[in-house]
């Protein structure tokens, strides 16, 4: 059997203990000989167990057993509020922490807003002490999932790779054209850019969806990453449209690559769109030109390739 | 901005939790309201320092200390603090090292143990099972956020919109360059330079501007920060490390070596970063 990763190891671990503590409480309650309120654990029990099914086996959305997970927290602490003598208000925070665990930071905050509002109407413990308690826990909470968010989205603004395929994004695509634009003007070398369009690219979304168009994309990207040098710097400029910058390359060494690629590309076929088709151009700096007007020039010569 | 706005959340929901907590502090006995004020400061201050980039992640273990303040907490009124357990699994959400985890679950037990007269046996056991598996549940989203780091973070600069990058993106730029500047005849040197700790983000900021921007700028560990210099001929080279030098500060150790003598299989950051101080103990 494959081995599972560590996160979705310690999800079975954490759905198997909470079935187990579910009927651990409940042979407790018989134990007790309180019948009358066996059944609610009994049948959270059964849920326990199902959504650790759900969780184990394939085919579910993953979001499905940590809802069922969630319901029964909610429903098993709610029960026991009603139904137990002197229930330790303690208990009621159980369900404001599995919120924050088991749900997304923003359905997490609602519900749990309209949670507490909810026991404000109806609740057992009345003192302004307690539900101030129960905000500030809330606010605790919700801290770490904000640090999450922070982190991933300074991930997203420091990860210089496209999120769909192995390609420069068009931000650091342009930062490292300029770089290269300047060092081939300081250090006098020549530049070229290839300009690549993939046509098929709108269709295969439309037809078959995000994954024919991953799969494009992967397959361009791969075959121009094995294709060329290390420095050659390979970035997505528009949707469907690549630039291939080429340093220290002459017009006659770039047509080359342009051959080389072409032929290439041509030779690789998907399963859904058929045999990879390319149009590729090139574009060199001119003599004094600013960078401006160069990617001017580059992105007026994508657009007449796209529209031929 | 997307990234300004989450920040910006984050900062509005650290100051709100210092308020809630501010207010309450009334009634608290005066340990607790001690402790109490001493977590609004703790919060409050972190909503200052918060910035937006890689600068402060590694290293500090801050999740320490807010273990610490949240033991101190139930410690302090066992009975009026019972529900603020459940922030544990806050606690284990948050990245850490291996012994701060450590500690914060023997904190955890601490104040498991603590609580234990607060509440009946049974109810006390099913409590401590319930809040084991919460932090299970906790560690297991947090592994879901590092597991999507790893990766990224080699390849990553370390603050947004700057020059400067991670040190591991030094080796493989060299193995690049070195190829480069071979096929392109021109000279490339490395620059390894080691400051005061205090000196290392206005120092690197300095040198990203020093520079040309395709020559990158990396900070290697605490103190050591590096740079690819790349000119024509060597004497030029010499030129403008002379440049560079007059306006760094003068403790600055500073060593340099042509790409084309550095020995690529071999090496490591940690040899890399030792090169200032190997050349100063034979210079003496």
């Amino acid at each position: 059997m494959r081995v599972q990763p560590l996160p979705k190891r310690l999800m079975t671990a954490a759905y198997s203990a909470s079935m187990f503590i579910m009927v651990g409480y409940m042979m407790w309650l018989y134990a007790m000989g309180s019948y009358r309120e066996l059944l609610i654990p009994l049948f959270l029990a059964m849920l326990l167990l199902v959504s650790l099914l759900m969780h184990l086996g394939q085919g579910f959305r993953p979001c499905i057993p940590r809802i069922l997970l969630l319901a029964s927290i909610y429903i098993a602490v709610l029960t026991a509020t009603y139904t137990q003598p002197s229930p330790a208000p303690l208990w009621l925070g159980l369900p404001i922490a599995a919120t924050f665990l088991l749900l997304p930071l923003w359905s997490a905050l609602s519900l749990n807003i309209v949670c507490l509002s909810a026991w404000w109407w109806l609740a057992p413990f009345e003192t302004t002490a307690f539900s101030l308690s129960h905000v500030a826990l809330t606010l605790l909470l919700a801290l770490p999932p904000w640090e999450h968010a922070r982190r991933r989205a300074l991930l997203r603004a420091t990860d210089p790779n496209d999120s769909d395929c192995d390609a420069y994004h068009i931000d650091t695509l342009k930062e490292r054209l300029n770089n290269e634009f300047q060092r081939a003007a300081m250090l006098n070398k020549r530049l070229a850019v290839l300009v690549l369009h993939l046509p098929q690219l709108d269709m295969a979304e439309e037809q078959f969806g995000h994954r024919a168009q991953t799969a494009l994309l992967g397959a361009l990207c791969s075959e121009v990453n094995s294709r060329c040098r290390d420095h050659d710097i390979l970035g997505r400029a528009g949707n469907a449209t690549f630039w291939l910058v080429l340093p220290d390359t002459s017009e006659s060494g770039a047509l080359l690559v342009r051959e080389r690629l072409q032929r290439a590309l041509s030779r690789r076929v998907l399963v859904e769109t058929g045999q990879l088709e390319a149009r590729i151009t090139t574009c060199l700096p001119l003599r004094k030109e600013s960078f401006e007007r160069y990617v001017q020039r580059l992105e007026a010569r994508a657009e007449a390739i796209a529209n031929v | 901005m997307q990234s300004k706005y989450k920040i910006s959340l984050l900062r509005a929901s650290l100051l709100a939790a210092a308020v809630a907590l501010a207010l309450w502090t009334p009634m608290a006995p005066p340990a607790a309201a001690l402790l109490l004020w001493l977590s609004v400061g703790w919060l409050f201050i972190t909503a200052l320092v918060l910035d937006f980039s890689h600068r402060r992640s590694p290293g500090l273990p801050w999740q320490m200390l807010a273990g610490t303040l949240l033991l101190g907490l139930i410690a302090a009124a066992p009975e009026r603090h019972a529900l603020l357990i459940w922030a544990w699994g806050a606690v284990f959400m948050l990245p850490q090292h291996r012994w701060a985890a450590i500690f914060n679950a023997c904190a955890a037990m601490l104040s498991c143990l603590l609580l234990a007269p607060v509440v009946s046996l049974p109810e006390w056991l099913l409590m401590v099972l319930s809040l084991a598996t919460l932090s299970v549940l906790a560690l297991s989203r947090t592994h879901q956020l590092i597991n999507m780091n790893g990766d990224i973070r080699q390849r990553l600069r370390l603050v947004p919109g700057a020059n400067l990058w991670a040190g591991e993106q030094l080796l493989r730029d060299l193995l690049r360059e070195q190829t480069r500047s071979e096929r392109e005849a021109i000279h490339a040197e490395v620059l390894v330079i080691q400051v005061k700790r205090h000196q290392l983000w206005p120092v690197a900021q300095q040198l990203c501007e020093l520079t040309y921007k395709f020559e990158n700028v990396y900070r290697l560990n605490g103190t050591t920060l590096a740079t690819l210099i790349l000119s024509r001929t060597s004497k030029e080279a010499a030129k403008r490390r002379e440049l560079l030098c007059a306006v760094l500060p003068d403790s600055a150790a500073i060593y340099h070596q042509p790409l084309m003598e550095i020995e690529l299989a071999s090496l490591s950051i940690e040899a890399l970063s030792r090169y200032p101080k190997h050349r100063l103990s034979e210079a003496a």
